[in-house]
C-alpha cells in the first residue's frame, strides 16, 4: 500500500511540477484583420545600391488626440521612380476602437514626397499635439498638425528639409529651454539623382558573393543637430554645439536619455561599420563625444560593429540607463550595464549573444512585455542581401525570426522566442520597429515594417495579467508631452526608473506615453523629475489605468 | 607660406562585413540540403557538403569547383578534404569548412592541421566547446605549434572554463615570453577574472613587446578606465585608435596557407590595400595589377593604382589607369579626384582642376575634392574663388584643418584679419606635427593684426612645439618673427 501510494505521490508530483511553468504573453501578427493594406517598397529586388536594402520604419503616435494609437509607415521608393517624380508614399492609419484601422493618409495629407526611409515624432511647436518628422534620401520633411485632422508640410519654413540621407532622428530638450530639438543620424553622402554607389571591389564582396557595396568605401555623412528657435523654426547648431563627427560615420539608430543621471539629456547614436557615439551634454549648449572611454563604441575587443537599432532603459531597475544595440550577423546585440556613467559590455554574459548572433538585427526595444516589471528585449531581424533567398550560403537566411529575451531579474536574459507566439516566428526581412499599447490593455504591443512587404502589427496576448500603469504626460513649463522627464516607480521592492521618449530603436517612433508593469502590485508611488526641473510626487496610486500627468505650477 | 594639399588620394577601405562568426539556430531545409553536416561517429565521417557554386563570383566558383570535385573524386583522402576546407574557410564558409575538416581528421588521425583548422573554424562559429576538443587534439599532435596553445587558451575563456584558460595562457607566456599575443591573451584572462592588476601588467608587457598591437590597447585602456585612471585610459585609447586593427604578425604558417588560397581578384586587391597601408607600395602595385588581370573591370583597382603609381613616381601609368578608370565608369568620383591630386603632386594645377571639378560635379560634398581645388585656385592667384572653395570644404567638413589655414592664410593676404583669425584658430586641434606650423600662422596673423601679447604668446608656444618635433627650419622662421615682433615692441 505504502509503496503504491509513495509511487502515485511521486507521479502527482511531477506531473504537478510540469503543470507548473507559468505560460508567456503572446504575439499574434493582427495587420491583416486590422486593415493594415499597406507595403513598403525599397528599390530593386535585387538590392543593388544599399540605400535599397536599409528599410524603413513606422511611428505610434495619437494625432488626433482620441486616446487611441494611430500608425504611421513611411515608405521607400525606387531609384527610377525618384527619378521621374514618382511617389509611393507614406501611410496613415487611424485607429478605429475596436482593433482596426481607416487609411487616412490623403485626408491628413501626410503622403509624403521621395524615398522616405526613417519617421520621428514630437510636438516640436508646443501646442499639444504631436508633430510628425519624416526622414529620406535627400528631403525631410516635418509635417505640422493643424489640430484638425490634417498636417501642413512646413520643412521649408522650419529649417528641417534636410538634404542628406537621413536616417533616424530623436528630439530632445538638449538645452533646457522648454523645447524639443532634433538630432538627426545620416548616413552616406549620395544624391539618388547623380552618382551611383556601385564599384567592384571588396567591399562589395560578402563570403565570396558580389553584392551591393558599402558602406565603408562610400563617403559618410555628418550628422546634424538642429535647436528650437521656438518660433517654428530651427537652427543647425551642429558646429556650434560640438556634435560635428572628425570622420562622417554611417549614422542609423538615434536615442536620448539622461546616461550619467546629471539631469541634463544625451544622445546615443548607432554608426554603421564605425564606432558609435554618445555625445555627453556638456550643459553649456555643447556635447562632448565619449563614447570610447564610456565603454559603447565598439565591441568589447574594440572591433567596430555594424551598429543599427538602439535603446536606452533601465533594465536592471538600478536607477542607471543601460543601452541596447542591435548589430549585424554573426556579431551580437550589445547589452551596455550602465555603471554609474560608465558602460560594461554584458552581452555574453547576459545571453543576448547566442541568440542574436544568427541574424541581421534591426529595430530593437527594451520592453516589459509581461508586466513583471523588469525590462525585457525585442529584436526586430532580416538580412540584407537578398541572394540568401534562394540558397543561403552557410546558413544565413534572408528572412528569419524576431527575437525575444526575457528578463530573469538578475542579470541575465533567457531566449524564449520559440514560446512567444507567432508573431516572434514569424520570418520576415523587417527593419523598422516601434511599440506601445495599441488596444490600451496595459502590455506593450509591437509594429514592425517588412521589407517589400506588409508589416506586422504584434498584438501582445497575455502581457496584461499581472498589473500595469500607463502615465500620460503634460508639460506646462517645459514640453508638452514631457519628453525627457524621469519617473520612477515605487511599488514594494521593485523600483522602477523611466525616462519620457519616443525615440529609439531604428527608424521609428514609440508610444510616447510611459508605461510601468507592476507584478503583483496593487498600489504604486510615483516621483516625475520634469525637465523643467519642477518635481512631483503621487503617492499609492490605483494600478491598471491610463493616468494623466500634468506638470505642476510653479510654487512660490 | 603656403599650405600643402597635404591630402592624399582616398583609397577605398578594404574590409568587408564582419566574418561569418556563428551558428545559426535553425537551418531552412534547403540549408539542410546544401550542407548536410552530421555529427561524425567514430565509425564514419561526416558527407562531404553540398556546395552552391551559383552564387560565386566566378573567379570564385571556379577555383572551389575545381577543388571540390577532386574531393568528390577522392573522397577518402585526408588532404583533398582538407584542402576543400581550407579552401572554404579561406571564403568564409566556415559551417561548410567545418565537415571537410572533420573529414581529413578522420582519414589522417595523426595530421594536426585538421585538428587546428577545425578548433579555427569551430571558434569561429562559436562552438567554443567543441573548439576546445579540436584543439586539444591538434596539440597532443604538435605541443609546439604556438598558434594553437594562443587559440586554445582563447577557446577556453570563451568557453567559460576560465581557470583552465588561465593554466594554458600562463605556461605559453612562461615559454614565450617575447609572445606579445600570449601576453594579451593572459591580460584578458585577467580582465575576465577582475583582477586588475595582473592584467595591467600582462596587457602592458604585450604593448611594449609590439606598440602597434591595437586590441591590447584598447583592452589595457578598459582597464585602467575601471580603476578610475582616465588619463591612461584615454592615453591607450588614443593608441588603440591609430592601430585598431594591427595585431603582431602572427607566425601561424597553417593560417598562412589558407590566406594565400584567397586568388580572386578582390581577394588580390584587399591585399594590396593592406601593402600598400603598410607603405610597401610597389608590393601594393603588384596585387593591384594581379586582380585586374583576373578581373579588367575591377575599376576600384583601377582608381588605387593611380594614386599608388602617382606616388611611385610613374606618372604615366598613373594616367593610364585614370583613363581606364573612366572607361569603365565615367561616374566615380574617385577616379577624377585621385587623377587631380597625382596632377598637384606634379605641380600641374591648372591641369588639375578639370578633374577636381567633375569630381565635384559627382559628388558637390567631396570635401577633400573642395580643398584641393581651394589650394589650386589659390595657387593660380584666384583668391576669390579659392575662397569660395575653401568655404565651401569647411561647410561640408567644419572641422577641415587644411582649408581653415588656408582660407585663413589668404584672407591674411587681403587684410582681413579678424576673419583670418577666427579660421586659424580652428587649427589649433588635434595636436599633431602640423601644430607648430599653424601656431606660427596664428602668431604672425596676429602680430599682422597689432595684438602683441598674443602675437608672442602664440610663436612662443608654435617654437617651442617646433623644438619639440625637432621642425628646425620652422623653428628658424619662427626666432625671426620673434625677433621682429621684439623689435616692435621696443618702438614707442
Amino acid at each position: 500500500m505504502n509503496r503504491y501510494f509513495l509511487a502515485t505521490l511521486l507521479v502527482l508530483v511531477s506531473l504537478g511540477s510540469t503543470t507548473e511553468t507559468p505560460s508567456l504573453p503572446r504575439f499574434v501578427d493582427v495587420a491583416a484583420s486590422a486593415g493594415i493594406r499597406f507595403k513598403h517598397v525599397s528599390g530593386d529586388a535585387k538590392k543593388n545600391y544599399i540605400f535599397e536594402a536599409k528599410g524603413g520604419g513606422v511611428a505610434l503616435l495619437d494625432y488626433d488626440l482620441d486616446g487611441l494609437l494611430d500608425i504611421y509607415f513611411v515608405n521607400g521608393s525606387t531609384i527610377d521612380d525618384v527619378q521621374k517624380g514618382r511617389d509611393h508614399g507614406n501611410a496613415l492609419y487611424r485607429a478605429n476602437g475596436d482593433g482596426t484601422y481607416s487609411d487616412v493618409t490623403q485626408k491628413a495629407g501626410v503622403r509624403g514626397k521621395g524615398w522616405a526611409m526613417g519617421c520621428s515624432v514630437a510636438d516640436y511647436d508646443n501646442d499639444g499635439d504631436p508633430d510628425i518628422y519624416v526622414l529620406g534620401l535627400n528631403r525631410n520633411i516635418l509635417f505640422r498638425n493643424n489640430r484638425d485632422g490634417t498636417f501642413s508640410d512646413v520643412s521649408e519654413e522650419s529649417g528641417l528639409k534636410g538634404g542628406r540621407w537621413s536616417t533616424s532622428a530623436a528630439f530632445t530638450d538638449y538645452d533646457r529651454d522648454g523645447d524639443l530639438d532634433v538630432y538627426v543620424a545620416n548616413n552616406i553622402d549620395v544624391d539618388i539623382h547623380r552618382s551611383p554607389l556601385v564599384f567592384r571591389g571588396p567591399d562589395c564582396d560578402y563570403r565570396g558573393v558580389r553584392v551591393m557595396c558599402g558602406p565603408r568605401g562610400l563617403p559618410g555623412a555628418q550628422d546634424s543637430l538642429y535647436q528650437n528657435n521656438g518660433d517654428g523654426t530651427f537652427t543647425d547648431v551642429t558646429v556650434k554645439a560640438g556634435v560635428v563627427e572628425p570622420q562622417a560615420c554611417y549614422g542609423l539608430g538615434v536615442a536620448t536619455g539622461d546616461y550619467n543621471n546629471d539631469g541634463w539629456p544625451d544622445i546615443y547614436v548607432a554608426n554603421d561599420s564605425t564606432p558609435s557615439y554618445l555625445w555627453e551634454n556638456q550643459k553649456d549648449g555643447t556635447f562632448r563625444e565619449v563614447g570610447l572611454l564610456a565603454g559603447v563604441a565598439v565591441s568589447e575587443d574594440g572591433m567596430e560593429q555594424a551598429g543599427m537599432g538602439i535603446d536606452l532603459a533601465d533594465y536592471d531597475n538600478d536607477g542607471w540607463l543601460d543601452i541596447t544595440k542591435s548589430n549585424f550577423s554573426f556579431d551580437h546585440s550589445n547589452l551596455y550595464r550602465n555603471e554609474k556613467g560608465m558602460f560594461d559590455d554584458r552581452s555574453k554574459d547576459a545571453g543576448l549573444a547566442g541568440p542574436s548572433m544568427p541574424y541581421v538585427c534591426w529595430g530593437t526595444r527594451f520592453i516589459d512585455y509581461d508586466n513583471d516589471g523588469w525590462k525585457d528585449i525585442l529584436i526586430a531581424t532580416g538580412h540584407v542581401y537578398p541572394h540568401l533567398i534562394a540558397a543561403p550560403a552557410g546558413g544565413e537566411k534572408y528572412y528569419s525570426p524576431r527575437v525575444l529575451l526575457k528578463n530573469l531579474r538578475n542579470g541575465h536574459f533567457e531566449d524564449v522566442s520559440d514560446r512567444s507566439g507567432p508573431g516572434i516566428k514569424q520570418e520576415k526581412s523587417s527593419r523598422g520597429m516601434a511599440t506601445g499599447d495599441l488596444d490600451n490593455d496595459g502590455d506593450l504591443d509591437a509594429v514592425i515594417v517588412n521589407m517589400d512587404d506588409h508589416p506586422s502589427v504584434l498584438r501582445n496576448d497575455g502581457g496584461n495579467t499581472r498589473n500595469w500603469l500607463i502615465v500620460r504626460l503634460r508639460g506646462i513649463a517645459g514640453n508638452r508631452f514631457g519628453v525627457g522627464a524621469r519617473l520612477t516607480a515605487r511599488a514594494g521592492a521593485l523600483v522602477q526608473t523611466v525616462e519620457a521618449t519616443t525615440s529609439s530603436s531604428i527608424f521609428s517612433a514609440n508610444d510616447s506615453r510611459v508605461h510601468f508593469g507592476l507584478g503583483s502590485a496593487t498600489r504604486v508611488d510615483l516621483e516625475i523629475s520634469w525637465p523643467s526641473g519642477r518635481s512631483q510626487s503621487l503617492r499609492s496610486v490605483d494600478v491598471n489605468r491610463i493616468l494623466d500627468i500634468q506638470e505642476p505650477e510653479q510654487t512660490r | 607660406m603656403l599650405g600643402s594639399p597635404g591630402v592624399q588620394p582616398k583609397t577605398i577601405m578594404a574590409s568587408s562585413r564582419q566574418p561569418f562568426v556563428g551558428k545559426p539556430r535553425t537551418l531552412s531545409l534547403f540549408a539542410l540540403l546544401a550542407f548536410s553536416i552530421p555529427t561524425a561517429s567514430a565509425e564514419s565521417p561526416p558527407q562531404l557538403p553540398k556546395v552552391n557554386l551559383e552564387l560565386f563570383q566566378n573567379s570564385v566558383r571556379q577555383q572551389i569547383s575545381d577543388v571540390y570535385e577532386t574531393a568528390v573524386r577522392n573522397p577518402n583522402h585526408a588532404d583533398t578534404n582538407g584542402r576543400l576546407g581550407m579552401l572554404l574557410y579561406a571564403y568564409e564558409q566556415y559551417e561548410a569548412a567545418e565537415p571537410c575538416f572533420e573529414r581529413a581528421m578522420f582519414f589522417a588521425p595523426p595530421d594536426y592541421r585538421w585538428p587546428y583548422y577545425l578548433g579555427r573554424t569551430r571558434s569561429i562559429l562559436r562552438e567554443h566547446g567543441q573548439a576546445v576538443t579540436a584543439l586539444e587534439a591538434a596539440l597532443q599532435l604538435n605541443p609546439g605549434y604556438l598558434p594553437a596553445r594562443l587559440k586554445l587558451g582563447e577557446a577556453l575563456l570563451d568557453a567559460g572554463d576560465a581557470e583552465k584558460a588561465g593554466k594554458a595562457l600562463q605556461a605559453v607566456v612562461t615559454e614565450y615570453p617575447g609572445s606579445a599575443a600570449a601576453h594579451y591573451g593572459l591580460g584578458r584572462y585577467f580582465t575576465h577574472r577582475r583582477e586588475p592588476d595582473r592584467a595591467v601588467a600582462h596587457l602592458q608587457k604585450a604593448c611594449e613587446l609590439f606598440p602597434g598591437f591595437g586590441a591590447a590597447h584598447f583592452a589595457l585602456a578598459r582597464v585602467y578606465r575601471d580603476q578610475g585612471d582616465y588619463q591612461k585610459a584615454q592615453a591607450h585609447l588614443l593608441l588603440y585608435q591609430k592601430d585598431k586593427l594591427t595585431w603582431p604578425p602572427a607566425e601561424d604558417p597553417l593560417l598562412a596557407s589558407i590566406q594565400e588560397l584567397k586568388t580572386g581578384a578582390n581577394a588580390r586587391l584587399r591585399k594590396g590595400v593592406l601593402l600598400a597601408e603598410s607603405g610597401q607600395l610597389e608590393a601594393a602595385v603588384d596585387e593591384h595589377e594581379a586582380a585586374l588581370a583576373a578581373d579588367q573591370g575591377l575599376v576600384q583597382a583601377h582608381i588605387h593604382l593611380i594614386a599608388l603609381y602617382g606616388r611611385l613616381g610613374n606618372a604615366a601609368k598613373a594616367e593610364e589607369h585614370y583613363r581606364s578608370a573612366v572607361r569603365i565608369n565615367p561616374n566615380l568620383s574617385e577616379s577624377h579626384y585621385n587623377f587631380a591630386v597625382l596632377l598637384i603632386q606634379q605641380e600641374r594645377y591648372r591641369e588639375a582642376e578639370e578633374p577636381l571639378r567633375a569630381a565635384l560635379k559627382l559628388n558637390p560634398t567631396h570635401a577633400l575634392a573642395l580643398t584641393n581645388l581651394g589650394y589650386v585656385l589659390m595657387v593660380g592667384g584666384r583668391l576669390d574663388e579659392a575662397i569660395e572653395s575653401y568655404r565651401a570644404a569647411i561647410t561640408v567638413q567644419p572641422r577641415n584643418r587644411t582649408a581653415h589655414f588656408n582660407l585663413g592664410r589668404i584672407l591674411v593676404q587681403q587684410g582681413r584679419l579678424q576673419e583670418a583669425i577666427a579660421h586659424l584658430l580652428e587649427t589649433r586641434t588635434p595636436e599633431d606635427a602640423d601644430t607648430p606650423r599653424y601656431l606660427h600662422a596664428i602668431g604672425a596673423a596676429y602680430a599682422r593684426a597689432g595684438d602683441r601679447t598674443l602675437a608672442r604668446n602664440y610663436l612662443e608656444e608654435a617654437r617651442l612645439k617646433a623644438l619639440q618635433l625637432k621642425q628646425t627650419d620652422l623653428v628658424s622662421s619662427i626666432d625671426k618673427d620673434l625677433q621682429t615682433l621684439q623689435k616692435l615692441v621696443r618702438q614707442p
